[in-house]
This record gives C-alpha cells, sequence and structure tokens, in this order.
C-alpha cells in the first residue's frame, strides 16, 4: 500500500474537481453528488453516497455487497487517509470507519473529519470488534460517532443502520430544495416591492407637483385677468360718456376677452384635477342628478329648454361629482347648440348594451358633421366660430375625461342638421 | 360701539385693491376703510405698533378682509397670530383669496376665519360680493 501525502490541510475543494490520486480505490468512480453546501445535496431521486473505511480488503469487498443492495454509491478507502481525499471529492450521507486500522485509526480519522466544519454533522458509524472496552466505545461517541457496528457484521443490522441515515440526508436535501427556493422567492417579491415603492413615490411626487400647479394656475393667471376686466368695466361706467363708440365697444372686447380667458384657465383647471384626482367608484342615482341639474341650470329652465328623462334611469357604477359633471356639460351643450326660434327638446334615457348600461343624452339641435366628430373631444377643439356659440371647447374633453377615469365609453353619433346623440357606457349597478 | 366699525384690507395686489374699494363703494357700504399690503403691515396695524401707532388714525378693525398668499407672511398666519391674542381673537375675518385649493378652506376654518370667499373673476360678480356681505355681515349679523 502506497502512503498517499499526508493532508493535515484540506482546502475547500470544489466537488467537481475530480482529482486523479493514482488509482487507489478499484471500484468504478461513482457519480459525483450535485453541487451544494456543507452537506449532501441530491435530488430525491439520485443516489447518495456512502463511504466505507476499512483496511482489510476482504471487509470492503464484504460490507460493499451487502451495501449495493441498498441501490445507493458506495465508495471505499483503504486507509483514513483515502477516505480524507474522497471526503474532497464529494459529499456523503454517512461514513462507515473501521476502527482498527494501521497508521491513521478509525477515531483518529473521525477527529479529522469532524475538524473539518463541512463534515461536522456527517453521520459516522464505527465498526469494530466485540473486544472493545466500553472507555474505547464512550471514545467513540465524544468524537461524534452515531453508533456502533459489531463484527462480524449482520447485513441486515449493517443495512438497516445505514439506511436510516440514508434517508436523513435525502428528507434533509429536500427541506434544503425548499428553504432555497422559498428564499429565490422572497428575495425577488422583495426587488418587486421596492420598484412598487419607488413608482408611488414618484406618483406622490407627480401628484404633488400637480396640485402644486394647479395652485400657481389658479392664483397667479386669475389675477391679472380680474384687473383688466374690472378696469375695462371701470373705464366704461366712469367715462362711458366722454368716450365714442367705437372707444366703448373696444373696452368692452377686452372685458369679453378677460371674462372668456378666465373661463378657459377654469377649465383646463378642472381637467387638469380629474387627472389627479382619486375617483371612488359607487352606484350612483342618475336621476337625481339630472333632476338636480336642471333644476339648478338656468339655460335648460322652463320654456327655455325641454328635458324628457325616461325614467326610471338604471343605475351605474361610477362617480357622483364626475357624472354630474359630464351629464350638466352635455345638457347644456344640448341646449346652447340650437337654431336659434327653436326650442331645444333633450331626451335622457338608459338601455342595457353589452353587459353595461349605455346612457343617452339626445338632442334636437344643430347636429355635428362626422369629419368633426373627433374634434370636439379634444382640447380646445371647436366647430364653429365664438362669436356664433361660446364656449372653451373643453365641455366635451372634460366629459370624456371623467367618463375615462369612471372605466367607461363615450361616443357620439350625429350628422349635420340631424341633432346629436351622445352615448355613455358604464358598468350596472349590482341590484 | 358707537361709531361705525372699521374695515381692514389686507391685500398685496394693488389691482384687486382698487376693485374691492369700488365693489364696496358700489354696493354702499360707508365703513371706514383701512388697506395695509401686506401680512407684516396687518401684525403692525393690528398690535398698534410702528407707524400704525396712533389709533385715532388707524383705528381697530372690527372686519377683516384677508387674502392669503401675500409675500413673506402668509394671510393664514396673520389669523394665526391674531387669533392667539385677546383683544384680536374676536375681529370676524373674511378670507378674500383667489385660491379654490380645498386644503386652503380647511386650514383657515382651522384657523379661525369666519368665512372664506374666493376672489370672482368679473367684477359685476364682485360687486354682487359686495352687497351680500353688506346685508349678511353688516345688517343680520351682530358684530362682538
Amino acid at each position: 500500500m502506497t502512503a498517499a501525502p499526508v493532508q493535515s490541510d484540506l482546502p475547500a475543494a470544489d466537488l467537481n474537481t475530480t482529482q486523479d490520486q493514482g488509482g487507489l480505490s478499484p471500484a468504478p468512480d461513482p457519480e459525483p453528488a450535485a453541487p451544494g453546501a456543507a452537506s449532501v445535496s441530491v435530488r430525491p431521486t439520485e443516489r447518495v453516497n456512502i463511504l466505507l473505511v476499512d483496511d482489510s480488503p476482504g471487509k470492503l469487498m464484504a460490507h460493499e455487497s451487502v451495501l449495493l443492495e441498498l441501490g445507493e454509491n458506495v465508495v471505499k478507502a483503504r486507509s483514513g487517509r483515502e477516505a480524507l481525499e474522497h471526503l474532497l471529492k464529494r459529499d456523503f450521507a454517512v461514513i462507515l470507519l473501521d476502527v482498527n486500522m494501521p497508521d491513521m485509526d478509525g477515531f483518529e480519522t473521525a477527529s479529522m473529519i469532524r475538524q473539518r466544519p463541512r463534515f461536522e454533522h456527517t453521520p459516522i458509524l464505527f465498526i469494530t470488534a466485540y473486544n472493545t472496552t466500553d472507555l474505547d466505545r464512550l471514545k467513540g461517541y465524544d468524537i461524534g460517532a452515531a453508533d456502533y457496528i459489531f463484527l462480524p457484521v449482520i447485513p441486515q443490522v449493517l443495512k438497516a443502520k445505514v439506511r436510516v441515515f440514508v434517508e436523513l440526508a435525502r428528507q434533509r436535501s429536500i427541506i434544503e430544495n425548499q428553504a432555497h427556493a422559498l428564499t429565490t422567492q422572497n428575495e425577488q417579491q422583495q426587488r418587486q416591492i421596492q420598484v412598487i415603492q419607488e413608482l408611488n413615490d414618484k406618483l406622490s411626487t407627480a401628484n404633488e407637483e400637480l396640485e402644486a400647479f394647479s395652485y400657481s394656475v389658479s392664483h397667479d393667471l386669475r389675477s391679472p385677468l380680474r384687473a383688466m376686466q374690472g378696469y375695462a368695466q371701470a373705464l366704461l361706467e366712469d367715462y362711458g360718456t366722454q368716450l365714442e363708440t367705437q372707444a366703448a365697444d373696444y373696452l368692452q372686447r377686452i372685458e369679453r376677452a378677460a371674462v372668456r380667458m378666465d373661463g378657459l384657465v377654469h377649465d383646463v383647471l378642472a381637467y387638469s384635477q380629474l387627472a389627479k384626482a382619486e375617483v371612488e367608484i359607487g352606484p350612483v342615482d342618475l336621476d337625481t342628478i339630472v333632476q338636480e341639474i336642471v333644476r339648478d341650470s338656468l339655460g335648460l329652465h322652463d320654456a327655455k329648454a325641454c328635458v324628457r328623462v325616461k325614467a326610471p334611469l338604471l343605475a351605474v357604477m361610477g362617480h357622483e361629482a364626475c357624472l354630474t359633471q359630464c351629464l350638466s356639460n352635455l345638457l347644456e351643450n344640448s341646449a346652447k347648440f340650437m337654431n336659434s326660434g327653436r326650442t331645444p327638446e333633450i331626451t335622457v334615457r338608459t338601455e342595457p348594451h353589452d353587459g353595461k348600461i349605455r346612457l343617452w343624452v339626445e338632442d334636437n339641435g344643430i347636429g355635428i358633421d362626422p369629419a368633426h366628430h373627433a374634434r370636439v373631444f379634444q382640447m380646445f377643439g371647436r366647430v364653429h366660430h365664438s362669436s356664433r356659440y361660446e364656449g372653451t371647447g373643453m365641455g366635451l374633453t372634460i366629459v370624456k375625461k371623467a367618463v375615462e377615469r369612471m372605466g367607461g365609453a363615450i361616443g357620439l353619433e350625429s350628422a349635420l342638421g340631424q341633432g346629436s346623440r351622445f352615448w355613455i357606457d358604464l358598468p350596472p349597478a349590482p341590484p | 360701539m358707537g361709531s361705525l366699525p372699521t374695515v381692514l384690507l389686507v391685500e398685496d395686489n394693488e389691482d384687486d385693491v382698487f376693485l374691492m374699494v369700488r365693489a364696496l363703494k358700489s354696493a354702499g357700504v360707508e365703513l371706514p376703510l383701512q388697506v395695509v399690503e401686506d401680512g407684516q403691515q396687518a401684525m403692525d396695524y393690528l398690535s398698534g405698533t410702528r407707524k400704525h401707532g396712533d389709533r385715532s388714525v388707524y383705528p381697530l378693525p372690527e372686519i377683516i378682509f384677508l387674502d392669503i398668499k401675500m409675500p413673506q407672511v402668509s394671510g393664514l398666519e396673520v389669523l394665526r397670530w391674531l387669533r392667539e391674542r385677546p383683544e384680536l381673537k374676536r375681529i370676524v375675518v373674511i378670507i378674500l383669496t383667489s385660491s379654490n385649493q380645498p386644503a386652503d378652506v380647511r386650514l383657515a376654518y382651522e384657523l379661525g376665519a369666519n368665512s372664506y370667499v374666493v376672489k370672482p373673476a368679473s367684477f359685476q360678480q364682485l360687486a354682487e360680493f359686495a352687497k351680500a356681505f353688506k346685508l349678511y355681515w353688516l345688517t343680520c349679523n351682530r358684530l362682538a
């Protein structure tokens, strides 16, 4: 037996490197275990490794043939040193050590094994003759033996004892795999939470900036408009008699422009606030909303317009303030865009449509040419000259935005001279 | 109080001052009107310090029209300050501002404003406000 060089300092070796140690082991090399941490890491269907250490070739072969019946890999070593070399290459579920060996005996080998943190918990079974003293046996347990197997070996006993540790190794590896998977999942979730957090922060900042912007717009843009309008009117009132008709006309135009500008600022603000507001969806009573709008709007009163509501209007899921804004704008439009001399006739009705509730606002007004259908929903989009029909061009833009915020859809059916029919689709409220 | 109550207008925008004076006049509000153009001067006036020391020239007001957004000291700071002072805390304070932000409205009432009015866009509306002010605050309402 050639003496292998003493390796008192075992470096942490990569399991996958196969070091050819000069053909010490006559048995074919078993498959290496899957790379893992400092304990056995195999898939449940893979075979575990069992290390058999004995200086007697006869005993080695005899024990090997018994253990092979377990269906696992058996690795043989004929000395303590050889055992240590094998341990460098792969992990073992259990090590069977002959106590009585020349050079390094079983106890010494076990001590050396136990010194490495990696093999601190690898189960060791000592194989020994009956004639060991109690002192020796205790020494074995002190070093970390899990059990003793007494010579001559009874095959069933050997298999039974080894099988326990094989199963243990398997169970441990299953648990480790699960723990690893959980850790990975956890890390992923942590990352996702962080991403969401960052997005939330960005959204908050954007919202705050929009608030500040709205505030500035509201305050600073409208202030000069008040002045323009106020001074123009003051001029007219105080010096009106001294002004020529043309001069008075200019002043009136200045005044109207200021009022118009203020309306635009107001509508742009309303639009921008729709984009930022939290829209809580809930069941909405359309009948009440329409009644209140008609009651509060001067342009829709009594003889000015005939508003027919096909009650009861079906209940929808939406946001009350948004829907009030929508219906208010639509009804005012219907009343406004009329041929002079005729009374506006407006119908408000609902019907089920494709799983949603479709709300119709239909009028007998001037109608909209299909070529302009897209434009009327655009910001400041107008079809008519402001001298003919006044307005900011934001009414339908706001309606569309509000409908979108409620998760609904809006559309238009109309042709020139044929009135207009606007529809809004919203989810039905539960009964 | 036998004599007519003084109204203090705290407003940094001179155009708005012009319009407010005009509106009050058009509504027939004939109360003595004092004007200061920022928050610090408002506090000086109310505490009677510096140039506002002479109460016969600068009487303590019973009604204050208070703008919010002013340079350096804001209207709400003035409001908070005066509500802490026993000799000033009962003055009627009407916030008169461009801001329609709910947060401003809430804070103003929390700090003790009696009323919150958003400056209307047109002069007609301002004149109507002045009329309503006269009817409610000067006729129906009792001042402390």
